[in-house]
């Protein structure tokens, strides 16, 4: 399981808006295709999963509803708003940058 | 408007945001169960293996609390609780901490109420009393009459331009009724426009008409105050109309002013207003009337101060027969020289001072007081931290039980206010006039306390809560287990604590102390005369419209009087008293073989007395010899002088025999 202080700083955040981008979705299933989409490396702890979820909720820049679950449960459904979308391509322009930055010093040594 | 709309939400839903969080929490752990299910885990196994990997997040549902707007609303309730808690759990400090600080809010408030009343707003009934400021006369000699004429004052009232209405009154005592049924109360001879300015209206009845006062009066009015309608006419209300006796003029009451209003001198309680007779008021120097002018809006008194002044000067270079020298200001009702508000303006600032230094005493003890007790708590506080709770929440329970302590201190602060600011009319010297303060309990004054107490909570309750959030909660845990013993830095603290309060405790400590050297040097300053078996009692003979030969007849037969009754050594009469209120009587002296310098001030005080006066008094006469009742009317005038004036304008030679003449009347040695 990694904790959130494994993950670069915001990372977390990425990952959320990311998965949440392409259906309505509950908190469950978000940690599990962070799982499956990452092959497995990356999994995310429900200790830091749901306070990241209430944040960014109450940032306004995802929303959640109560909607029956594949399981036939009442399951919180979180998708983006219009503010998450902004906010998801800032974040992942942002996220390129760093990585192509990372990764050109790690390649030069 | 959506985050307004997640606000709102969180304010009014937080109980059900927790139930939601608890359902979201559940379903991802049955979720887990089923996932270890499938990947061949017993229901046991897996069971346990989510419930452990799900037990992380409790310690962080106060995080995700955290993360809710207004999340500190949802925590008061909470707050409150633990408050109580503490406070019922050590009900002998609670008590002691309330004690301490109700002591102080009481004082503060009362005090403060005070000086609200009698200073900052001494005319009780007046509509915005902030724009209200007074008018005086002010001499070049430096002698204070602050009177204005009224002729004078129709220049004011039409050249400046800061004001918008000028009111002039005279007060003085009034008999009301006649012979068996007459008594004396105090009334103002009023200009007609009083009421208006003031923005005082009468409960019953109405102010004065326009025929009824000015330089072409026709009918004698009167508004009396409603403490005199309910005590001399029963509040009846066919008191309008009526006409009674006023110094033995017949005069028709046309109004009952409201029952809070008494009159425009502070300190004072009036019963009776009259349009003052104005139609012989034609002379500059007849400076007589208390003057008091309403601002225009957005003018400070400091503007309307300099207009004053210029008007005053140009009314110098127009009259200078009669405004010679004579300047004007405007000040605040606090600042004029006449009425009590400028007399008791001092010795209120100091009082209050005192009680802000007690208050900070109290409240450096009851931090000293809390800082023990959170001590004596920090296991309590160890173990919540390590349940998640911030230190800035258990830092700001801290504040909030210090809160609640204010909060209960004032609630027994505040009897104690209502009930200490009458003992104020204990301290007021018998002076035979009705004295009143403005010191009825104001929303002001309530609103003061609560500020006081918010500040005393705050400056109690920050030292303790800043010495957790200083501290690392795991060691709070290490040695709350230990048994509780302080840190370094809690004695810091404490230490700190004393220091200030042994400091503020001597610094009143040595205010009292001069204070009451003060006073007992005041007690033991020979004053020149003993009062001791001496009783005064004040006559006002003006009411029953005496001549000044009446007057003198009727004080010397009373004197006859009483010097026949037993038990009766000596008697005599004045028209004042030494060390009395008022401003006495004075005037511009010429003593014959004293050369003045140019513009030196000759102005002395004088009093007129009768014979046995000094023998009264015990004053020793140091040459030549007492008045006698041969000394009368048609008698050569004689006067008796004192040592200084003796030093001053005789410089070592006998001033028996010599001769003196006041501006206005012949006198002579």
């Amino acid at each position: 399981m990694s904790k959130p202080t494994d993950l670069v700083q915001g990372t977390l955040d990425l990952l959320i808006l990311k998965t949440v981008a392409l259906e309505p979705v509950h908190g469950w299933a978000i940690a599990q295709r962070i799982r499956q989409m990452s092959s497995e490396v990356l999994q995310v702890g429900e200790s830091a999963l749901y306070p990241a979820l209430h944040k960014l909720e109450q940032r306004g820049w995802i929303e959640a509803e109560w909607k029956l679950s594949e399981a036939n449960r009442r399951a919180k459904y979180y998708s983006l708003t219009r503010a998450g979308r902004k906010a998801l391509a800032a974040e992942t322009e942002n996220w390129e940058r760093l990585a192509g930055a990372i990764s050109a010093i790690v390649r030069m040594v | 408007m959506e985050r307004l709309l997640l606000i709102l939400r969180a304010v009014f839903q937080s109980k059900r945001a927790d139930r939601e969080l608890d359902e979201e929490l559940q379903y991802h752990l049955d979720m887990q169960v089923q996932e270890g299910l499938k990947r061949g885990l017993s229901p046991q196994q897996a069971q346990t293996a989510a419930k452990r990997a799900l037990g992380a997040i409790t310690q962080r549902k106060e995080e995700i609390r955290e993360a809710r707007p207004l999340h500190s609303l949802d925590g008061l309730w909470a707050d409150i609780k633990y408050g109580l808690r503490g406070i019922r759990r050590n009900p002998g400090i609670s008590t002691l901490i309330v004690l301490i600080m109700a002591l102080g809010i009481g004082a503060t408030t009362t005090v403060f109420g005070w000086i609200d009343g009698m200073v900052l707003h001494p005319f009780r009934g007046a509509t915005d009393d902030g724009q209200l400021a007074v008018l005086e006369a002010v001499r070049a000699n430096g002698i204070e009459a602050p009177r204005v004429s009224y002729a004078d004052s129709r220049d004011f009232q039409d050249s400046l331009r800061s004001i918008s209405g000028l009111l002039l009154s005279e007060k003085g005592p009034a008999s009301i009724g006649e012979g068996e049924n007459a008594y004396v109360v105090w009334y103002e001879n009023v200009s007609g426009n009083y009421f208006d300015v003031l923005g005082v209206k009468p409960v019953l009845g109405r102010a004065f008409a326009r025929d009824e006062y000015g330089d072409r009066a026709k009918a004698f009015t009167a508004v009396i105050s409603y403490r005199l309608w309910k005590s001399h006419f029963h509040a009846d209300k066919s008191v309008l109309g009526r006409t009674v006796q006023i110094n033995r003029y017949p005069v028709t009451i046309v109004g009952v002013a409201p029952p809070e209003f008494g009159g425009d001198f502070p300190g004072m309680a009036l019963d009776i207003w009259v349009p003052a007779p104005l139609a012989g008021e034609r002379e500059r120097y007849a400076r007589h009337f208390h003057a008091i002018v309403r601002l225009k809006p957005g003018v400070s008194v400091s503007e309307a101060n300099a207009e004053a002044a210029t008007v005053a000067a140009r009314l110098a270079r127009g009259f200078p027969k009669t405004n010679q020298g004579i300047g004007a200001r405007i000040v605040p009702i606090w600042k004029a020289q006449e009425g009590a508000s400028s007399i008791v303006a001092w010795p209120m600032a100091i009082l209050g001072a005192a009680c802000v230094l007690v208050l900070l005493i109290a409240c450096a003890n009851v931090a000293n007081l809390l800082l023990a007790r959170s001590a004596a708590r920090q296991t309590e506080f160890g173990i919540r931290a390590a349940l998640g709770a911030s230190p800035g929440r258990l830092s700001r329970q801290l504040v909030f039980e210090s809160l609640l302590l204010a909060a209960l201190a004032t609630l027994v602060g505040l009897p104690l206010a209502l009930w200490l600011e009458n003992v104020l009319i204990y301290f007021v010297p018998p002076t035979g006039v009705p004295v009143s303060f403005n010191v009825q309990p104001s929303a002001r004054v309530f609103l003061f306390a609560a500020l006081v107490c918010l500040a005393s909570a705050l400056l109690s309750g920050i030292p303790p809560a800043f010495q957790l959030v200083r501290r690392s909660l795991v060691d709070a845990l290490k040695q709350g287990g230990r048994g509780g013993t302080r840190s370094g830095h809690a004695q810091r603290i404490s230490g700190a604590l004393v220091v200030a309060e042994t400091g503020l405790a001597l610094a009143a400590l040595v205010m009292l102390g001069l204070f009451v050297r003060s006073l007992y040097g005041l007690e033991n300053t020979p004053a020149g005369f003993n009062h001791r078996n001496v009783t005064v009692c004040r006559l006002f003979l003006s009411t029953n419209n005496y001549t000044v030969n009446e007057e003198q007849e009727f004080s010397r037969r009373l004197r006859d009087h009483l010097l026949a009754a037993p038990g009766v050594t000596s008697a005599a009469y004045s028209d004042s008293i030494p060390l009395g209120f008022g401003l006495g009587k004075w005037n511009s002296i010429v003593v014959e073989g004293y050369a003045s310098r140019p513009g030196e001030n000759l102005d002395v005080h004088h009093a007129e007395v009768s014979p046995g006066y000094f023998d009264v008094l015990r004053i020793p006469l140091l040459a030549g010899r007492d008045f006698r009742a041969e000394d009368n009317e048609t008698a050569p005038r004689v006067m008796i002088v004192n040592e200084s004036f003796a030093r001053r304008f005789f410089d070592g030679r006998d001033p028996l025999g010599h001769r003196c003449r006041f501006t206005a009347n012949r006198s002579r040695s």
